[in-house]
């Protein structure tokens, strides 16, 4: 089976517990203005036969030995599911992480088969999620939902100024977390324009112009999900 | 202390370090070649180590001493060493570098004056030449320069490159050791290099009372009440130490750095790479007899830190300072002076010694915290780490007893040495594996010159490449043995030039034996080093060869015209040739084929024996010889151009692995480190933004977490871990801009940059030596990914 990889490597700890070898997977379901990965939009990236991946990890075993392993993200890599799901069950004995945006039909069949589960959470209004990302906000609630049954999961936020970070999209935020198992935990991503230049390179125009969020509005989001005993971490 | 608190200390060791800084003029070397052939004559007739002891206590008797107005100990190193005579300076040019075969072309390093005339300086280089060591060492170079004017291999006599055991003259005194001496009995032989051995500790204390005289003049003049107090400190001291065993710490530094400082007398002037060791277990004991306060202990440790710079050449002595590591045991060995050496380290931030830091598996969480702020910070000078646990089964394996083990420390850049107790004349010998390569490719013909090397080979371009690896390992063989001839030659020439000073702290009072004798071993330990160059664009080459006889069977024939023509015209061939496999990106065959010939190499210099019949000690590090011996070497398979720089010890060429730190990791764990007993080095230069502690002490943590376990403490490592590695954790970006607005970014003048073993003022450096550095950060190697 073939799997699109756009970028692969090693980053320590912040795709997952430990030293991490990471795969990017190519395409995405949504158009986020402030993806720092643009290049994993579309489909392009270098096709790899899925045995070629499975014999990277084991010989990359050794890195993995502090509780590392092997992370897909994106691109949103579900959208490859196929694949990962026959790199996953051919290694039980390796730690495995998906980094989703939790936003498509097939989130639940491979998160299943992970260790951990990172998943955006990155509006709970549906409007604006809709119009600024295309994105789905039943589908994402229902699958953050459905997989913390049964797993822990790590919600991100990335929060944006004028798109996630008013006081409606926060009280969205609480209703949402209140409403789940207590088997998951947040964490407040501020935007950052580190993809800026790559959109630029790609000759696709930046849109974001006003999304540094003030750092009192991030204390104000962590103190009001800790008042409702929403587990906020750094990792 | 009765001279003052810890900050006034710490001052005076500022003014000091800076005063050392200014001088521009070394000339105490050629005094002391002057007083030894003014003495020559007289003593003809003594046995050579008796000669040299007695020659030594001249020196110590003649010597110009000064003690500066800032000065807490009495005592300087700058007598033994010329200005520039070293690789490593603003005006190096790789271009014109021929290594070190003239011993003395060092006599153009003295600036003629009224006092040293152009006469005077020529009359001394007239004689030197005819000395007998000059003589035999001319002779062995003239014999192998067909090979040494292109490095595909070169020589050296050691010098230095050891680590005394000062202890015992330390704790006990001199005299003791004088006493042992007297008691000792053996063949003519050893009586009389014992005898001469007593004289060179005589030396000592010649020069002891003379610092304790000048200490008591100068305080009689002195004014200033505070220098008087420190001078009268100093003139006590000598009074009793080195002739006896120091009771508190500034009584045990003040001896070590007498000693010391008559060691490298001895060997002006070249007495590179004379290495500390533990220097936190020799102090240790004092400190703790004393309970002398952390800042008491660093603030004098910064005095014997000033003492290891010479004027203003702070590059190259590549004298090391070790701290840290464990006993035989696997009990930890850090103490509260480890912790005192790193705050004065800090502090003072100087391009001498070179700091190194033994490290294991259970090395306490405050040794990495202590390091961070050294790691971190931008233009401080960085420790080289070891894995002691690594460290101690090669050594174990190589012989060494266990319970020498936990004294083995640095000598110079990486060489591990027995402190003491081995005598590893590390650097005498250099193997250059990619110019041996190109010369099996053209069948003996450089590359560069066009001249015939070595024996001729015309067989058909296919037939070579097809038999790449029989024919080059042969030549391998055959080189080495001619290295190693040549190197025992030196190492022959150099025995005229006995060493009973060093002799008498590396067990030569035990052995009765000079360290450089040449019939008998003096020391525990002896061997010679070899330092391989060029593993990893060999192993690529190899590589780049089966693939296109595999893919392209039709362009074989064209593959060495192309390197004849350095690729030009061939720039397609070039291209098909940078994409096959290469080292460093856990690429299975490239790792194989890197692993192969490294363990080959490693078994052909061990299977050589030196002067006294123990093996070659394989040593993978080049330190920038990389740079130097590239230059020589012609364009190889691996699509490597001519002249360009080969890869440096034990990593991928730069800009050969660029699938980042993991999997260079990864193919670095696979080599085979327990046959490097003389070394090896590897350099990580990593982006700060790797790190995301907040804190010096939490990135510290961090950068053990990411970097040093992986590589040292990997629980799933086959084999023997690596033992060594540096790091730069900056960025090319970063350095340009040191380099553009210096003054911006470092207004001291000084920005401390890992070159190799060794650090460096990097604004003191030569621009291709800046360049050097900036290149191999090669932050594609080491890279996070970018996403």
């Amino acid at each position: 089976m073939k799997i699109t990889v756009f970028e692969k490597g090693f980053n320590y700890s912040q795709d997952g517990p430990g030293n991490r070898l990471v795969y990017h997977l190519s395409g995405c379901n949504m158009v986020c203005p402030w993806c720092s990965n643009p290049e994993g939009m579309t489909k392009s990236g270098k096709e790899y036969d899925t045995s070629e991946i499975i014999n990277e990890i084991i010989s990359s075993e050794p890195m993995f030995f502090d509780g590392g392993g092997v992370t897909f993200t994106g691109g949103e890599c579900t959208l490859q599911a196929e694949a990962l799901c026959e790199i996953i069950d051919s290694l039980p004995h390796v730690s495995f992480c998906i980094e989703s945006n939790a936003d498509t039909p097939d989130f639940l069949s491979v998160a299943k088969k992970c260790d951990t589960v990172i998943a955006d959470f990155k509006s709970p209004i549906q409007e604006r999620l809709k119009a600024i990302t295309v994105g789905n906000l039943q589908v994402i609630e229902s699958n953050i939902r459905n997989i913390e049954k049964s797993k822990h999961i790590h919600i991100r936020i990335p929060l944006i100024h004028s798109f996630n970070d008013d006081d409606e999209s926060l009280q969205g935020f609480i209703d949402f977390f209140s409403s789940l198992n207590d088997n998951y935990d947040v964490e407040i991503l501020p935007y950052h324009e580190y993809g800026k230049e790559k959109w630029l390179k790609l000759g696709k125009e930046y849109t974001v112009t006003d999304g540094f969020v003030k750092n009192e509005t991030i204390k104000k989001f962590i103190d009001k999900f800790k008042k409702n005993s929403i587990k906020v971490i750094k990792t | 202390m009765k001279i003052g608190n810890h900050e006034h200390l710490t001052n005076l060791a500022k003014e000091l370090f800076k005063e050392e800084r200014s001088l521009k003029k070394l000339d105490g070397w050629f005094r002391i070649k002057e007083y030894r052939r003014e003495t020559d004559e007289l003593w003809e007739d003594l046995p050579p180590v008796e000669k040299a002891g007695q020659q030594l206590k001249i020196i110590a008797e003649r010597l110009p001493l000064s003690i500066s107005r800032y000065a807490v100990f009495a005592g300087t190193q700058r007598d033994a060493f010329a200005r520039s005579y070293a690789l490593i300076n603003p005006a190096f040019r790789v271009e014109t570098f021929s290594g070190y075969c003239d011993p003395t072309a060092v006599y153009d390093d003295i600036d003629e004056d009224a006092e040293f005339t152009k006469e005077r300086i020529e009359k001394m280089r007239a004689y030197d030449k005819e000395t007998p060591f000059v003589k035999e060492l001319s002779k062995v170079y003239d014999k192998y320069s067909e090979y040494t004017d292109e490095v595909a291999f070169f020589i050296e006599q050691v010098t230095g490159h050891v680590i005394p055991d000062m202890r015992p003259a330390i704790k006990y005194g001199v005299k003791h050791l004088i006493e042992e001496l007297d008691k000792k009995e053996g063949n003519d032989k050893q009586n009389s290099h014992r005898r001469g051995m007593k004289y060179a500790l005589e030396a000592v204390l010649i020069l002891a009372e003379r610092y304790r005289n000048l200490a008591l003049e100068n305080a009689e003049k002195t004014n200033d009440e505070d220098e008087k107090l420190r001078l009268i400190n100093i003139a006590e001291a000598l009074a009793k130490v080195p002739a006896k065993g120091a009771e508190t710490l500034f009584e045990a530094i003040q001896s070590f750095i007498l000693l010391w400082q008559i060691m490298c007398l001895e060997q002006a002037p070249n007495p590179f790479a004379f290495s500390v060791g533990n220097a936190d277990r020799i102090f240790e004991p004092y400190r703790a007899k004393e309970n002398l306060s952390r800042e008491d202990t660093a603030a004098l440790l910064k005095h014997l830190l000033v003492f290891y710079n010479v004027a203003d050449r702070s590059w190259a002595i590549s004298q090391n300072l070790i701290i840290g590591g464990k006993d035989e045991n696997g009990n930890d060995m850090t103490n509260e002076t480890s912790f005192a050496l790193f705050d004065a380290y800090y502090d003072m931030n100087m391009p001498q010694p070179i700091l190194s830091v033994k490290l294991h598996k259970n090395t306490p969480d405050s040794v990495y915290e202590a390091m961070g702020k050294f790691f971190f910070t931008p233009g401080c000078l960085t420790p080289s780490l070891f894995n002691d646990d690594a460290m101690f089964e090669v050594l174990s394996n190589h012989g060494v007893k266990t319970e020498h083990l936990a004294d083995y420390s640095i000598a110079g850049c990486q060489e591990p040495l027995i402190m003491g107790k081995d005598s590893g004349n590390t650097t005498n010998s250099w193997f250059n594996l990619g110019k041996i390569l190109e010369l099996t490719l053209t069948g003996g013909f450089s590359e560069i010159t066009g001249k015939r090397i070595g024996k001729t080979d015309d067989s058909s371009a296919l037939e070579k490449l097809q038999n790449i690896r029989e024919k080059f390992y042969a030549n391998a063989e055959e080189y080495a043995s001619l290295m190693t001839d040549a190197a025992n030659g030196a190492s022959k020439a150099l025995s005229l030039l006995p060493v009973p000073f060093l002799s008498a702290v590396m067990g030569g009072i035990e052995s009765g034996y000079d360290a450089r004798d040449i019939d008998n071993q003096g020391t525990i330990y002896n061997g010679s080093g070899c330092l391989i160059h060029g593993t990893s664009v060999v192993a690529d080459s190899f590589v780049a060869i089966d693939c296109l006889l595999k893919d392209r069977p039709e362009d074989a024939d064209k593959l060495i015209d192309a390197i004849k023509n350095n690729f030009e015209g061939y720039e397609e061939l070039r291209d098909y040739l940078l994409s096959c496999p290469k080292f460093g990106n856990n690429n299975e065959i490239a790792d194989k084929e890197a692993v192969e010939v490294t363990s080959k190499i490693a078994d052909i210099v061990a299977s050589k024996k030196n002067y006294l019949g123990n093996p070659f000690r394989p040593d993978f590090s080049t330190p920038s010889t990389h740079l130097l011996y590239g230059y020589w070497v012609g364009a190889l398979p691996d699509g490597r151009k001519s002249r360009e720089m080969l890869n440096y010890g034990i990593d991928p060429l730069h800009g050969d692995a660029n699938q980042g730190l993991g999997f260079r990791t990864l193919s670095q764990m696979k080599l085979p480190y327990d046959k490097m007993c003389g070394g090896c080095a590897s350099h990580l230069g990593i982006a700060p933004k790797y790190f995301k502690g907040e804190t010096y002490e939490a990135k510290g943590l961090e950068f053990r977490t990411k970097i040093v376990n992986p590589l040292f403490f990997n629980p799933l490592q086959q084999g023997i871990s690596p033992f060594y590695m540096y790091l730069n954790i900056t960025t090319p970006e970063m350095l340009r801009k040191v380099l553009d607005n210096p003054k911006k970014y470092a207004p001291s003048g000084v920005y401390i940059m890992r070159i190799h073993g060794t650090f460096v003022n990097f604004l003191d450096l030569s621009p291709a030596i800046q360049q050097d550095i900036i290149t191999r950060l090669d932050p594609k190697s080491t890279g996070g990914i970018e996403c």
